[in-house]
């Protein structure tokens, strides 16, 4: 089932510059593709070649300049605020500075809770928040403790467990992996896969390791300065790859050959 | 004579609470000219340590401590600040992991590329100036004359990277330290980047440490591997008998647990190492590897494998048996090595 739906997408910054007529930037020039549920589509791509500015169209956090984002057949624009945060979660690179210090463990995992369902009873959000705890694997008697008491992995964990917490369809995973270290990334990506089949989510899955990325996927997009470079199955795009700037990175990646 | 030597290698902190942390144990090696070593190992496996020990550039609290540490018979440990300032910068030099906050950002890459040279070769500022065009042109950077007069913000990633490879290449030295060169980069400028380090080796003759967390990158570019855990070497051995069978049960998960591009999700899930490295405070007693390690018995727990290695190979009088050895006791016990 189609899920998320992209169609031309592009975004542009206006840079301005004092006495100069303000020059237009293109971000993302034309960007289509689609989502489809339970599945993982992989996006590689370099620093600068638009992969975080489209995450930060899909999350809200910017605005698209022109064609269609159709989130199950609608408009993402129109859903509200509330409903889009319910359906769209992302988890951040580096889990020691997505998550808020002065915090708790419980708090910075209830906190959609809290002001995303208000309705809910004290006794339910605990519930929830232990149950999601298990989920990613961590012991709810951590739940006290604060960021700096946990290891790169756990904490990683717990921003994967802030993503869940309001049962999201699609999860935008942007380099989840790349701030960890080796032995620690293989548990991460495990736990990733455990729970794509556990809650049938549909993960758009943001890295620049074509390793990672091949695990990860079941299609591929490769992006180079915000165009579409190729788009296809993972087995098309790692064993038969057609466009120039894909053969480069598959060479260019370490261990690949 | 080996260019490096470094034998028993042990570097301790002391707090302010009295207290001493050992952050390396039982540290040897050594490096030929010409040659490249690659080092491998997660955070806190004090891999940059090293290199800072070899460097004397760690802080008054650490504790420097070897059987041997010496650079062409020089030895390291016993020389002042002055003597040690004749050696870094001319002899070793060494690349850091982020170009952009290693370079000055004042300071235009003319004045920070000749300032290496005024202070290590007898050459006038005009003739500095011309060597850095040339050097500049060296690792790869179009139209020099002008990139002389930039500032580093100037500069993308991969070019400040190659600005600090001309620097450290600029006296020549005979031992270069790369430590982590290519974390900060992109997949296609690390390639460029590590092909540039490659060629500049054969062409000057230069012993290479290149230092890294990914061991496919290292396996890559070096001859020889050495891999660190938890401030202890664990594996030391040629690259192709390490690829072949990794004997130490880390290196063997390092191996497994990478994806390639050949793993797949729905056919089986990756292999993890359980648990995480010990931190610097909370150091096992025996094996350092043994609360995580699928192998361990009564025994790993309780002796220091790095230690009892040490001493017995060290009777052996030939670092070359060591810098080839595997330093896990329960393989070596079920004669797996």
């Amino acid at each position: 089932m189609e899920i998320l739906k992209i169609e031309h997408l592009k975004k542009s910054y206006l840079i301005e510059r004092a006495f100069e007529k303000p020059s237009e930037v293109e971000a993302i020039k034309d960007l289509s593709f689609t989502l489809h549920k339970g599945k993982t589509l992989g996006l590689v791509g370099e620093s600068g070649c638009g992969k975080s500015t489209l995450a930060k169209i899909l999350t809200g956090l910017e605005t698209k300049s022109a064609g269609n984002i159709l989130f199950r057949g609608k408009e993402l624009a129109h859903y509200s605020k509330a409903e889009r945060i319910k359906l769209i979660q992302m988890v951040f690179q580096d889990p020691y500075q997505s998550l808020n210090p002065r915090k708790s463990a419980f708090e910075i995992i209830a906190d959609p809770l809290f002001i995303n369902e208000p309705n809910l009873k004290n006794s339910e959000i605990k519930e929830r928040v232990y149950s999601t705890m298990q989920d990613v694997g961590l012991d709810q008697t951590l739940s006290h403790r604060y960021p700096h008491q946990f290891s790169g992995g756990q904490r990683q964990r717990l921003g994967i467990a802030r993503a869940l917490m309001l049962r999201p369809e699609l999860l935008i995973l942007d380099e989840p992996v790349s701030a960890l270290d080796v032995s620690i990334q293989a548990q991460v990506l495990n736990l990733l896969v455990d729970l794509q089949r556990k809650f049938n989510l549909t993960y758009l899955f943001i890295t620049h390791d074509l390793s990672v990325v091949s695990f990860m996927s079941d299609d591929i997009l490769v992006m180079n300065r915000g165009l579409c470079a190729e788009y296809g199955s993972k087995e098309n795009i790692i064993f038969n790859p057609q466009n120039e700037y894909t053969k480069l990175l598959l060479k260019s990646s370490p261990g690949a050959n | 004579m080996n260019l490096l030597d470094v034998k028993n290698l042990h570097l301790n902190f002391n707090t302010e609470h009295q207290q001493t942390l050992s952050a390396l144990r039982n540290v040897s090696f050594h490096l030929n000219m010409g040659e490249t070593l690659g080092i491998v190992g997660e955070s806190g496996s004090g891999k940059s340590l090293t290199n800072l020990a070899i460097m004397g550039l760690l802080p008054d609290n650490a504790k420097v401590m070897a059987d041997q540490l010496t650079f062409e018979g020089r030895d390291l440990l016993s020389m002042n600040e002055a003597q040690k300032n004749q050696i870094r910068g001319k002899k070793i030099s060494m690349i850091f992991q982020d170009p952009m906050s290693s370079l000055h950002p004042y300071l235009t890459i003319e004045t920070q590329l000749t300032e290496t040279m005024l202070a290590h070769l007898d050459i006038s500022a005009k003739d500095a100036s011309l060597h850095a065009i040339e050097l500049l042109e060296k690792v790869g950077i179009k139209d020099p004359l002008k990139k002389l007069k930039t500032y580093p913000f100037e500069l993308s990633g991969g070019m400040a990277q190659r600005v600090m490879i001309a620097m450290a290449i600029s006296t020549q030295p005979k031992l270069l330290i790369a430590d982590e060169p290519t974390t900060a980069l992109d997949v296609t400028i690390q390639k460029q980047i590590l092909d540039l380090l490659k060629e500049l080796q054969i062409k000057n003759n230069m012993a290479l440490m290149l230092v890294s967390h990914d061991l496919g990158l290292i396996a890559e570019y070096s001859e020889r591997i050495q891999v660190m855990y938890a401030g202890e070497i664990v594996e030391a051995r040629s690259k192709q008998d390490m690829l072949n069978k990794a004997l130490h049960p880390y290196t063997e998960g390092l191996l497994k647990s990478r994806p390639t591009l050949y793993s797949d999700k729905s056919k089986a899930e990756l292999y993890s190492i359980s648990g995480i490295v010990p931190t610097l405070s909370n150091r096992p007693q025996g094996c350092q590897f043994a609360p995580r390690c699928h192998l361990k018995k009564d025994h790993c727990e309780k002796t220091s494998f790095a230690q009892t290695m040490h001493n017995k190979l060290s009777r052996e009088q030939d670092i070359d048996k060591i810098a080839g050895h595997v330093f896990c006791l329960e393989r070596t016990l079920r004669n797996e090595v």
